[in-house]
């Protein structure tokens, strides 16, 4: 499911909003998914505090959310783009790929607490698709 | 049996009369039948389908989003044995229906969007939102366990066939 020129313009248009509360939203995003999803917190078992607020669940949602951000003005090569990570989380973090969909659940609901006037269907769709594209590109080296 | 939490039981108590179900019906139907559109499939008799704008404006698209919301009414009110009181509901949309289950997980999904969207992040936080999801999947498992082969047995006299 390939993103449209709609679909593009979409995606960059609420990420101009989304840009304004990124902090809050890469945040909220990935400490709700490891609440709603406890099956995650498998991979933070080395980390002190898993609950949100903590200090390395905010920092780490940051630094998730920047990466996102980025992937924005890469959606022509999220591949190539992502390839370095890709080997990270394949290689060194192997992240079951299943639990990708589960973080980009998270955001778009975190996307529509922060902005639900501007998160209508059709911008969710895009939105939905852009994300499922990053997820198969971050998962490009895993086999 | 499911185990609810004291906590999660009263998230999902909570919850329930919060946001309007009439509205967030319409609005999580609307948006599922926009993000996935292969679930239209189903609703061929529903009249016009062809844009968002259509789907957002089209009155038996609010109704049925009102109807399956408030089907979820008896769940509330059954927050111990889901499984059963779903059982008539699964064999209907199994033998009847005919609707593929992983369409429930869908609605399900654009169901906590909307929810979401009304409540914000600090009414609807991270507890709240668990304590829905797992309600969610509680139910959309319910819906998806009727479905076997019980109406192929019966036509062939006890043997399996297999087309």
């Amino acid at each position: 499911m390939s993103l449209s020129a709609k679909d593009k313009a979409n995606v960059k248009s609420i990420w101009t909003k989304i840009q304004t509360k990124s902090d809050d939203i890469g945040e909220q995003a990935f400490s709700r998914m490891l609440v709603v999803y406890p099956q995650t917190k498998t991979y933070f078992s080395h980390w002190a505090d898993l609950k949100p607020g903590s200090a390395q669940v905010i920092k780490h949602g940051d630094t998730i959310m920047n990466k996102i951000d980025e992937c924005v003005n890469h959606m022509e090569d999220l591949v190539p783009f992502l390839s370095s990570l890709s080997e990270l989380h394949a290689t060194k973090l192997r992240v079951d790929p299943a639990n990708f969909k589960f973080l980009a659940h998270c955001l778009l609901v975190a996307v529509a607490a922060y902005l639900p006037n501007d998160f209508t269907p059709d911008i969710h769709l895009s939105v939905d698709k852009f994300l499922q594209l990053v997820a198969l590109a971050l998962a490009e080296k895993y086999r | 049996m499911v185990d609810w939490t004291t906590a999660e039981r009263s998230a999902i108590l909570g919850l329930w009369g919060k946001p309007n179900a009439d509205e967030i019906g319409t609005q999580a139907f609307i948006r599922c039948l926009v993000v996935f559109p292969w679930t239209q499939r189903y609703f061929s008799s529903f009249g016009n389908l062809s844009t968002p704008a259509a789907i957002a404006g089209n009155p038996n698209v609010a109704k049925h989003g009102r109807t399956v919301m408030h089907g979820l009414d008896r769940a509330i009110q059954n927050l111990d044995d889901i499984k059963n009181t779903y059982a008539p509901l699964s064999v209907m949309h199994s033998e009847k229906l005919h609707v593929d289950p992983d369409n429930f997980r869908l609605l399900a999904e654009c169901t906590t969007v909307c929810v979401a969207a009304k409540l914000g992040p600090s009414v609807f936080d991270a507890d709240t939102h668990e304590a829905f999801q797992k309600f969610l999947r509680v139910v959309v498992s319910a819906l998806g366990r009727q479905y076997h082969q019980s109406g192929t047995r019966q036509q062939y006299g006890g043997r399996k066939h297999q087309v």
